[in-house]
């Protein structure tokens, strides 16, 4: 017995150690192997010119003339091409599509001069007939673009919009040739050129849109990866739903010499400290922001990846104007006059931004408006007593949505709160995915929604015409026929100072009827590799790819 | 009986008791719990914690919506034991808070399973046949819905509600309950009593009520002391994912994940929620067994 115990217990002791011992190849041969091919995103991404690039949301679409996202635009800028550029760090008109143009006189005809190596991604040539394809979608009011106002510069665009006229031709956008666009606008407007850098206005490839569906079908498959064409610097290669989008350098682009990445890949990391960790870990080159409690501990121990940079933009309430009891003008006043901004963005944004009182940034291209949002809790307490909601009482319950996001939460139970203690209501919240919470707000269902206003170009009138009456950003069914008046004679307007009076007139109206609640101006807050070349600071936060390259170590 | 008077008085009072007094299943089962140390320590910590959530308006001086935005997050300090949160409210205060929402979560929750389980289980399994074989298959259809779509559902549908998140946890909760009470009743049904009471011609209503789910009450308890700490996590898995609680509300399971975010930089949001949460689930765990080995001195003699 004991002997066959013990030979057992030998055997025994021989497999554990056999067992040992292989197990402790295996464990140094896998952690050796992993030492050896391990590599993070961002040291591979070096090497071969892969920029790993934190974009915030899944994109509700890339479709230039159906979205309105700043998600969605990070992408459309590496997949289009408008007639013209913008410098990456002055922000200066670059030529695009177009090499040359002529202006007339009167500053009432462009003439532009394709060149002649423009090219789709299929190899076709981008031709002035492709131009005035795509603006047609753009303004044909069968497809809905939520843009369509930005093209009212436009002789008779307004009236093709609105459906007053139907025939395109007599539309100022003209082809004379195969590579020669006239445009013809109704006044001189000096931020024209740098219009035609925005999204609303990119080229779409004809053949490709009437394959999928023709020019009116939204939600067609040709922005899918194998179907999509472009005329940008990349062209889409693949994109996984709520994983991510990637994009290659386009053989066919003019520039393709210029462009130095590969391959960028847009990550949709909804949530900001997941990104950060991803930064961290070396996932990721840029990310879209920076969780608000981790800003203090990054200008410590790492102020070379933190960008804090001046970006023109509004955070914003928008209120339903059309639901009771926001369709009272006292309400919404006293909802915006009992809400601290300046403690929201010392205590909680924590980014450098500014309290703002009025819509427009200050000094939005020598701009700043003399009306002013006030925090003044009294007043407000009266103007909702004259509501009839004295100290709140039966103030009905409203709610406030928010695309889901850890910043924009902090704000509005601050938001809750200030209100509950000035004016004792009671406010709810809900967070909503990006493509829900857009579509919510683009239908008008909602009470109070979160919002933030960039500017796609350096005039206060790209901040005040987003309010004009069924403009497709204004959603908050706010309608004022003096505004919009003011609104169209600024366009008509030449002389600056007579344009800046009426925007003054506007964001005083904006200030009494008070349609949108303003909080902060923004600050461009987010993390970058030191690695990235080109990644010029402008305050639009714009970043032309074909500049953008990766420094290996 | 006799023998006994014949002894000291003393003595006769203490053996009278243990001879009259035959012990009854609750308290031999009361007695084995109390021999649990560990269950014991589960039942003080649970009823602390209920009691605690009952009285937390009289005993915290701060409020849980309150914010204090100059405070900011603080560290545990005199005032504020457990520190602050970022938007300077009392993080004690709103860990008592979140008790109250987590533990009545975890409580009617169950209590709407049980409802639900028990009368399924009890009648599904009692009248057996093409009955059970219908009411069964209802609950496997139902097994097969996807948990959180179903919640998301509901959500969707009737908004937002606290009361529509117990009856959506309980609705859901519900499904084992009803397997395992139809186990047992299957079983009891087999037994004589049962047979004596059919053949005395009593109801089947009363049959049910007064003989077969008495007999499946052990099960029934041990079950709920399992469930209850389900619920609580289930709870804070939706308001993790933003569809339980609304703020300025708290609960730990939101708690928790507001502390998931800000971790790096202010630890306590995260570790005294936490803390608190695993010490209740695992006290309630404790106190599940050993009411399942209470409860069946078969399965305590194995």
């Amino acid at each position: 017995m004991t002997a066959r115990m013990t030979s057992r217990h030998i055997r025994t002791n021989i497999s554990t150690r056999l067992f040992l011992v292989i197990s402790g190849i295996i464990i140094i041969a896998v952690s050796t192997s992993c030492s050896l091919d391990w590599e993070s995103n961002v040291e591979s991404g070096n090497r071969d010119q892969i920029l790993h690039y934190g974009n915030g949301e899944e994109p509700q679409e890339i479709d230039p003339h159906l979205t309105t996202g700043i998600p969605e635009f990070n992408i459309q800028l590496a997949l289009f091409e408008g007639i013209v550029s913008k410098h990456p760090s002055n922000l200066g008109i670059e030529p695009g599509v177009a090499e040359s143009w002529d202006i007339s006189e009167d500053q009432l005809i462009y003439t532009f001069h394709f060149r002649d190596n423009a090219r789709w991604s299929n190899g076709d040539p981008v031709t002035a007939h492709d131009f005035v394809y795509s603006w047609e979608r753009a303004l044909r009011p069968e497809l809905g673009s939520l843009y369509s106002y930005m093209f009212i510069y436009i002789k008779n665009a307004d009236e093709f919009v609105k459906g007053k006229i139907k025939d395109f031709s007599k539309v100022g956008i003209k082809a004379l040739d195969e590579r020669t666009l006239q445009v013809e606008l109704n006044a001189a407007t000096p931020f024209f050129l740098q219009l035609l850098d925005h999204h609303s206005y990119y080229p779409v490839h004809p053949p490709t849109i009437e394959k999928f569906g023709g020019m009116l079908k939204r939600g067609s498959q040709w922005s899918r990866p194998g179907n999509f064409v472009g005329n940008g610097s990349f062209v889409l290669k693949e994109w996984k739903l709520n994983r991510i989008l990637i994009v290659e350098k386009s053989k066919t682009y003019w520039d393709a010499d210029k462009v130095k990445l590969k391959e960028i890949y847009f990550y949709p990391v909804q949530n900001n400290s997941t990104e950060e960790r991803m930064f961290r870990a070396g996932q990721l080159h840029i990310t879209s922001t920076v969780p608000n409690e981790k800003i203090a501990e990054y200008r410590k121990t790492n102020p070379d990846s933190l960008n804090i940079t001046p970006y023109l933009g509004t955070y914003f309430y928008r209120f339903n104007t059309k639901v009771k009891p926001l369709d009272d003008v006292r309400v919404r006043r006293a909802l915006s006059m009992s809400i601290n901004r300046k403690q929201i963005v010392e205590h909680i944004t924590k980014g450098g931004q500014i309290p703002a009182y009025t819509f427009t940034p200050p000094n939005t291209n020598g701009f700043t408006s003399v009306a002013k949002f006030k925090y003044d809790i009294e007043a407000a307490q009266k103007l909702l007593v004259e509501a009839g909601y004295p100290d709140g009482k039966d103030f009905p319950n409203l709610e406030i949505i928010y695309n889901t996001d850890e910043s924009h939460r902090m704000v509005a139970i601050a938001i809750q709160q200030m209100w509950k203690k000035a004016l004792n209501i009671n406010v709810t919240l809900a967070n909503q995915d990006w493509q829900v919470y857009l579509e919510n707000e683009t239908q008008g269902n909602y009470q109070i929604s979160r919002a933030g206003w960039i500017g796609d170009y350096l005039d206060p009138n790209n901040f005040l015409d987003m309010l004009l009456t069924d403009g497709g950003n204004n959603r908050t069914r706010w309608s004022n026929s003096e505004y919009d008046a003011n609104i169209a004679a600024a366009a008509l307007a030449v002389e600056k100072e007579e344009r800046f009076k009426l925007f003054q007139r506007n964001e005083q109206i904006l200030v009494d009827e008070s349609p949108v609640m303003p909080i902060y101006t923004y600050t461009r807050v987010f993390l970058i590799k030191p690695s990235v070349i080109g990644w010029d600071q402008n305050i639009l936060d714009q970043h032309p790819y074909k500049y953008v390259s990766l420094q290996a170590d | 009986m006799t023998q006994s008077s014949e002894t000291t008085a003393e003595q006769s009072i203490i053996d009278l008791d243990s001879v009259e007094s035959g012990t009854s299943l609750w308290e031999d089962a009361w007695n084995r719990l109390q021999q649990n140390k560990l269950a014991m320590f589960g039942l003080y910590v649970v009823s602390f914690m209920i009691i605690i959530a009952l009285l937390t308006p009289w005993i915290t001086p701060y409020s849980y919506f309150e914010q204090d935005l100059d405070l900011g997050a603080t560290a545990p300090s005199a005032a504020h034991w457990l520190g602050t949160d970022t938007l300077g409210r009392d993080l004690l205060t709103r860990i008592m808070y979140g008790s109250r929402i987590s533990l009545m979560v975890g409580f009617l929750a169950t209590a709407v399973a049980l409802s639900i389980g028990v009368l399924w289980g009890t009648v599904s399994g009692y009248f057996g046949g093409r009955v059970d074989a219908f009411m069964m298959r209802t609950v496997d259809i139902l097994y097969a819905l996807p948990f959180t779509i179903f919640i998301i559902l509901l959500m969707v549908v009737f908004g937002r509600n606290i009361l529509l998140l117990f009856m959506a946890i309980g609705a859901v909760e519900w499904l084992t309950m009803a397997r395992i009470v139809r186990g047992q009743v299957l079983s009891i049904r087999q037994q004589e009593y049962i047979d004596a009471a059919i053949t005395m011609g009593l109801p089947k209503r009363q049959i049910m009520l007064r003989h077969v789910i008495p007999n499946t009450l052990g099960t029934i308890i041990i079950y709920v002391t399992l469930t209850i700490p389900n619920v609580i996590l289930l709870e804070s898995f939706l308001s993790f994912l933003g569809l339980g609680v609304q703020p300025p509300q708290s609960s730990w399971g939101l708690l928790i994940s507001y502390g998931v975010e800000t971790m790096e930089e202010y630890p306590w949001l995260l570790i005294f929620p936490a803390v608190v949460l695993s010490v209740t689930l695992f006290s309630l765990n404790f106190l599940g067994d050993g009411l399942r080995d209470a409860l069946d001195p078969k399965a305590s003699r194995d």
